[in-house]
């Protein structure tokens, strides 16, 4: 039976969050998964909370709940960094799930002297290099080494199967075998061990007997040790700093060739691209590329080039030149052919268009190019949003808006509405009562004449959201040299909103 | 059975008795649940206008359509906000229509008499409904505005929603047949084309106007062209104008009269957010997902005759046609309100004739010859002729035959309340409390100047109530007997969930939030809730939720009910309930019965039937001390009435020793005095630890039996008669006038006539303001004596059973449950800590309740400690529904093809069904 050294780390997927989100993890936070709490900072224990609580039980305990959605592959990321701190100390580690791992005792206790020793080695790099709390059991097997790391015990080698025997059952993690095992009398691991295991078969079948094993401190399985992901990073160095473009893009064709020959090794593609630079001044540059299709090494050499280009010839970047080039796959997947639309959206015409904004958007930066895209709203400065080109679009569904403006809609909207005055024949400012009456009939807006008006058109928008609040009443008024407005009326002060050609 | 406590916080009350200075904190005012707890059964206040002054207008006007919060989450004011404004504005009168229905209608009818605002009722009825409507963001369906034009009219209306109500099948989704429903309704009622979602309205903005011409012509053709009316409606909206212009046209081209409305959901502009709220909450999503559905701003209020003159200039006529509609359509709806069913008489007899014969027929049974009991025949003369003078006695002949009919099929079931004060009651075996050896007095039941039937409600055992109902609606028909509903209102915990959800906040916040409310009027708000939330929920409180049964409410009348009121599903299975609660068919003058389900009944009855006895509570050993020395002890575990931990608290310090201490009992129970901390004065007197005294000597005659403090409604009667002098009308008169805050008039004359009596009687000052602030606290809070002494008997009766037939005893309340305060569990334990046997299910020994195996004797002895009781007695067999996850059914099935000789045997049809 192998000594097992096990290093946990509580409430990881708490701790996950707040490594990778930055969520407070010393306030309240739960991570929920299919609406129900899987983990649970300190704070959020101290309300109430606790793993296998709803959403709504766990809120009613604790109003004030920072909820994070489970992710798995966040825990797993968040946890590399820790496990490669662990491998910096020792080899062998078997990744059990995120935030626990397991490794064979013999070595690293021999190499530091003893047991305690590694165990305090290990804690205290993690702490260093990943700012990680870390806990360590040792025991004979992983199940026993697991159970010893929550309260932090080195079990004596030998003893493990006193340490298991007062343990509550529940530690099988077998709901359903605990429930039928407490309702038979069986409240601790040693009271299971004691069964016959040959009974133990007969009656509650394989997985039981496999768990009484475990129960017993015979955890005979050995560790699966993990291999290193493989690095896809393709990166140079360069003597000479690159100042131009062509010799620029000449290194990016290279580059780019690499890293995908290295993705398709892997049978994996990527969906975004970080391309990172070192300039001659030290200066760290790095950009993400987005795309909505997967990336080929036609279109990474491209946006490698694009940005090169950008970076050197950007105005004040000076001839710092670029001394070392990384280009890093982000968002990757599995590569099982890309399907292109069948007609239509993937023509020739719309892949230049593409191309060109996508340059300047090199250029530029991404949020320099925008695309409009249809909102629901009732002015029409409310129905368009502009998305940055690239970016997921989306789409509204369509919604009534009661009291939205007809058509024809006014060709110009100032970006920022123009301040307007309106008179009545009197020449006294013309205002809207809470019922909505008129003080005075619209005569002139500033000195021109009011041919005609339509109105007033009440809105009270968002008031349940007073930030983004808005009550305003809307005119359209036709001037008598025929320029027509649209106005708002709007906490006393008028505006144009709109102009009719 | 819960007690609900009065619109009167207790300590507050007990600071009232003790005399000190009051300050009535209004938010702590509630209407309660809408079910008839006994005895302080509330009910609605009156309506009492506001102080609204009229702001006159130069142009009449008529709001024609106008939908209260009885559009369920859809109009966002109260009937009566909606009436005061539209006093206030100068209407010349205000119509409610609702979607198909009459919710609203009473109160808004008792409003504007009141307000003298003329009323016209009417209904906008959802057409094509293909299911329930709420949860859609935009209810589909097309709407037609129906309104009456006179109460034929308004009967024709009821009868077509009911039927519509009743052929979906369904709640919440009436199902019209467009023709029959014109030809039911042609010539008496006007129809309007209604709101964007008007047949006339949608087709002109779907297919333009042909489209909205065919659907006009449909209208005319169906109702005829005196009955339809083009609607114009102006909400602010861009296209409001052009659509306005082009129904114009279309009036004019078919000859039919526009006219002006506001299509109204709430009372003021500032209506428009609690309506919004409503919206986000009916739609159950949050405000920020609906805000694509929502109306754009306020404008849907109320509006003078001036303002709409102004708005509808373009239309000449539309305002001034829509006064002129009001005023041809209005009436009051006092007069559709029915009358009772004839009662049975036997041949040659009157209601009357027939009511005297079987009270002296039963009063021979109760009281002897004339000359054995002069008092009582005496008191029975004069509440028949009281009964004859109020032309009540159908009244009472429906409730014997109800009674007679519980009575022939051993159902067990007894008088409630204020019917207890009657010997006529007790004659007819209605009750049985004798009011005359009592001294009760009558006119707590029936006062010879009362406007309204009495209330007699009875409760029946929970197990079999549903015969008794079965048998009024055979007895009567289906149409002329309804249940009643009960309007569920927004009570704080409610009004801040929903409001929390429409602001978005999560399920979680809202339970958090919800669970909060409990302290809610008596502390300040918790300051977890944000304030919005807390603000609009305020503004939601009262409002009405949703309609659901009520405990036991009949009505009866002598026609058809549904032209009365609509009639529609219940949620629960083959369940039909006007549209009415207690108190709306109380002021539309419908009769209610209250046929209520009380599982003591059935457990007193199940465990009569066990020992082989019959209850009789005119024979039960009301002075035997053994059943008292139980009580005292608190022992009093499955007891009715007294087994609550509160209520055993009371019972050591109270000392119950004579059947009397119960009634006191009852009455004084309250969870207020022991949540409060406070002592009823009534225990320091009784411990001698205060000493027992009057304000003044005038007063000990009433206050004597219960050692000065008072505790019974009877008791503020007998006062006013001792010292003011009033004549038992008046005395009833002012306990009600008291109690219901009725008109602020009738009071204050009441008030003048109580301090002149009293300073004739030379009390005045301090002491004659002490007795009436008692008497106006008392008012709403004291008990009537004849209620607590129904039920005092009742706890009588089971004390009686648990202290020498504890077997028996567990057995019944273990066939009643669900019931009383104790699970079952408790009440076994009980039952063995007291020596019972208690046996557990057996497949081949059970039934499928609980059961009794006899002992080696019948019952308890005399002198025995409490742990010998059940020794040597019978053994409770356990039933087979108590086993976990069985259920009644499946345990019925087992029980009944027993026995069995193996485990298959039961998993065979027909036991495994």
């Amino acid at each position: 039976m192998s000594r097992t050294l096990y290093v946990w780390c509580p409430d990881w997927p708490v701790i996950a969050a707040g490594l990778v989100e930055g969520v407070p993890v010393h306030e309240p936070v739960a991570v929920l998964a299919a609406n129900r709490v899987v983990a649970c900072s300190a704070a959020a224990r101290a309300e109430g909370v606790r793993p296998g609580l709803r959403r709504r039980e766990a809120q009613g305990r604790c109003p004030y709940l920072v909820v994070v959605l489970d992710d798995p592959a966040r825990d797993a990321r968040a946890f590399e960094p820790v496990v490669e701190a662990v491998e910096d100390l020792v080899a062998g580690v078997e990744v059990i799930r995120p935030g626990a791992a397991a490794l064979a005792a013999r070595g690293p206790s021999r190499y530091f002297g003893s047991e305690a020793g590694a165990a305090e080695r290990i804690v205290e790099h993690i702490a260093q290099t990943c700012r990680v709390e870390a806990q360590i059991g040792v025991a004979d097997g992983v199940f026993a080494a697991g159970l010893a790391a929550r309260t932090g015990r080195l079990v004596p080698d030998g003893g493990t199967s006193d340490f298991l025997a007062d343990i509550d059952i529940a530690a099988l993690d077998r709901p359903e075998l605990v429930d039928l095992l407490r309702r038979l009398g069986v409240r601790t691991l040693g009271g299971f061990a004691a069964l016959p295991a040959a009974d133990v078969l007969a009656r509650f079948g394989l997985d039981a007997a496999l768990a009484h094993r475990l129960a017993g401190g015979r955890d005979e399985r050995p560790l699966a040790v993990r291999q290193p992901p493989p690095d896809l990073d393709v990166g140079q160095v360069f003597d000479e700093p690159l100042e131009r473009v062509d010799t620029a893009a000449f290194a990016a064709r290279q580059l780019a060739e690499r890293l995908h020959a290295r993705l398709a090794g892997h049978g994996l593609a990527c969906t975004r691209l970080g391309i990172a630079a070192l300039t001659g001044h030290g200066e760290e540059l790095h950009r993400t590329w987005r795309h909505d299709g997967l990336l080929t090494a036609a279109a990474i050499a491209d946006r490698v080039r694009w940005q090169l280009d950008g970076w050197l010839t950007r105005s004040g970047r000076g001839p710092g030149g670029l001394v070392r080039l990384r280009l890093y796959p982000d968002g990757v997947v599995e590569y099982a052919g890309l399907q292109l639309g069948l007609w239509g959206d993937a023509g020739e015409d719309r892949d230049r268009a593409h191309r060109a904004l996508t340059r300047v958007q090199g250029l530029l930066g991404p949020d320099a190019v925008y695309t409009a895209v249809p909102a629901g709203g009732r002015d029409p400065g409310d129905r368009i949003r502009l998305v940055p080109w690239g970016d997921e679009r989306g789409s509204e569904p369509e919604l009534p808006w009661p009291g939205g403006l007809p058509a024809p809609s006014p060709a110009t909207v100032p970006p920022v509405p123009l301040p307007a005055e309106v008179y009545d024949a009197d020449g006294a400012p013309v205002g809207v009562t809470a019922r909505l009456e008129l003080t005075g009939v619209p005569a002139r807006l500033g000195t021109d004449p009011i041919a005609g008006w339509a109105g007033p058109w009440p809105v009270d928008e968002r008031w349940w959201a007073p930030a983004e609040a808005s009550r305003r009443v809307r005119f359209q008024v036709r001037l008598a040299d025929g320029r027509a407005y649209l106005l708002v009326l709007s906490a006393g002060a008028w505006t144009i909103q709109g102009v009719y050609d | 059975m819960g007690w609900s406590s009065s619109d009167l916080p207790w300590p507050e009350f007990e600071r009232r008795l003790s005399g000190r200075p009051l300050v009535v904190d209004p938010t702590t005012i509630d209407y309660g649940d809408g079910s008839d707890t006994p005895a302080w059964m509330r009910s609605r206040p009156r309506y009492k206008p506001r102080g609204t002054t009229q702001r006159p207008s130069t142009v009449d006007y008529a709001e024609l359509h106008c939908h209260t919060n009885f559009s369920f989450l859809d109009g966002a004011s109260q009937p009566e906000e909606l009436a005061e404004e539209a006093y206030r504005l100068g209407l010349t009168a205000l119509a409610v229509t609702d979607h198909d229905g009459f919710y609203g209608v009473v109160r808004f009818a008792e409003a504007a008499r009141e307000l003298t605002l003329p009323t016209v009722f009417g209904a906008e009825l959802s057409l094509g409904l293909p299911g329930p409507q709420n949860g859609e963001p935009d209810p589909v369906g097309r709407h037609l505005l129906v309104l009456a034009r006179d109460p034929t009219g308004y009967a024709a209306l009821s009868r077509v929603i009911s039927l519509a109500q009743i052929a979906g099948k369904e709640k919440g989704k009436p199902e019209y047949d467009l023709e029959q429903v014109a030809a039911d309704l042609r010539d008496q009622v006007l129809v309007l084309t209604g709101c964007r979602k008007g047949p006339v309205p949608a087709a002109l903005l779907a297919g333009g106007e042909e489209a909205a011409a065919g659907e006009l012509d449909r209208l005319v053709a169906l109702f005829g062209a005196d009955s339809v009316a083009v609607e114009l409606t102006q909400h602010g909206y861009p296209e409001d104008d052009e659509r306005n212009d082009a129904l114009a046209v279309l009036a004019r081209r078919f000859r039919l009269p526009t006219v002006a409305t506001g299509n109204v959901h709430y009372a003021k502009p500032g209506g428009y957010r609690l309506a919004t709220a409503l919206a986000a909450i009916r739609a159950r999503r949050s405000m920020d997902e609906l805000a694509g559905w929502l109306p754009a701003a306020g404008v849907a209020h109320l509006r003078s005759g001036d303002e709409m003159a102004a708005r509808f200039a373009r239309y000449p006529g539309a305002v001034t046609r829509a006064a002129a509609y009001g005023a041809a359509l209005a009436f009051d709806l006092k007069l559709v309100a029915p009358a009772l069913p004839p009662g049975k008489v036997a041949p040659g007899h009157t209601e009357m004739s027939w009511l005297r014969h079987l009270t002296y027929e039963g009063a021979v049974r109760r009281y002897g010859t004339r000359a054995d009991r002069p008092d009582a025949y005496r008191q029975l003369d004069h509440e028949l002729s009281v009964i004859e003078k109020l032309g009540f006695p159908g009244y009472f002949l429906i409730v014997y035959d109800i009674v007679k009919f519980c009575k022939d099929n051993n159902i067990y079931c007894q008088g409630r309340g204020s019917a207890a004060n009657s010997a006529v009651c007790y004659a007819l075996g209605i009750t049985n409390v004798d009011a005359v050896t009592w001294g009760l007095l009558f006119e707590r039941f029936l006062a010879a100047e009362r406007d309204g039937y009495p209330d007699i409600d009875l409760d029946i055992e929970s197990d079999r109530r549903e015969e008794a109902i079965q048998y009024v609606y055979g007895e009567y028909g289906r149409h002329y007997a309804a249940q009643v509903a009960n309007v569920i209102s927004y009570r704080p915990r409610s009004a801040v969930r929903d409001v929390a959800r429409a602001f978005g906040y999560s399920p979680g916040q809202q339970d958090a939030w919800s669970k909060q409310i409990d302290r809610w009027g008596d502390t300040a708000v918790n300051e977890d809730i944000p304030d919005h939330v807390v603000r609009y929920a305020n503004q939601l409180q009262t409002f009405p939720r949703h309609l659901g049964i009520h405990s036991g409410g009949m009505v009866l009348c002598d026609r058809p009910v549904i032209e009365v009121c609509p009639v529609e599903w219940a949620r629960m299975a083959d369940r039909t309930v006007l549209q009415w609660d207690k108190d709306d068919c109380a002021d539309a003058g419908l009769v209610k019965f209250d046929l209520l389900g009380l599982g003591m009944l059935s457990a007193l009855h199940y465990a009569f039937d066990m020992i082989n006895s019959e209850l009789d509570l005119s024979t039960m050993p009301l002075d035997d001390q053994e059943v008292y020395d139980m009580l005292c002890r608190a022992d009093s575990v499955g007891v009715f009435q007294v087994e609550s931990r509160a209520q055993m608290a009371t019972l050591p310090r109270l000392k119950p020793r004579e059947f009397y201490d119960l009634v006191v009992e009852v009455a004084l129970i309250r969870p207020g005095p022991i949540q409060g901390g406070s002592v009823h004065p009534y225990i320091r007197r009784k411990n001698r630890r205060e000493k027992v005294s009057y304000p003044h000597p005038l007063m000990e005659n009433a206050l004597k039996k219960t050692l000065g403090v008072p505790l019974f409604q009877e008791q503020l009667m007998q006062l006013a008669i001792d010292v003011a002098g009033f004549n038992p009308n008046e005395a009833d008169k002012l306990r009600r006038a008291m109690g219901s805050k009725r008109s602020m008039e009738r009071m204050a004359e009441l008030k003048t006539r109580l301090y002149q009596g009293m300073a004739e009687r030379g009390i005045t000052g301090e002491v004659a303001d002490g007795i009436y602030l008692k008497l106006s606290s008392f008012a709403n809070f004291g008990f009537p004596e004849s209620h607590a002494m129904s039920f005092a008997y009742l706890v009588f009766a089971s004390a009686w059973l648990k202290r020498y037939h504890p077997a028996a005893f567990c057995a019944a309340l273990l066939g009643a449950q669900p019931m009383g305060f104790y699970s079952p569990q408790t009440l076994v334990d009980d039952a063995r800590r007291h020596g019972v046997t208690v046996l557990r299910p057996d497949i081949n020994a059970s039934h499928a309740k609980a059961t009794l195996v006899p002992g080696t004797r019948e019952k308890a002895g005399k002198g025995e400690p409490p742990g010998q009781w059940g020794k040597g007695g019978p053994a409770v067999r356990m039933g087979l529904s108590s086993v976990r996850t069985l259920g009644e059914d499946v345990a019925k099935r087992i029980a009944e093809h027993r026995p069995y000789h193996d485990m298959v045997e039961p998993t065979r049809s027909p036991v495994s069904g």
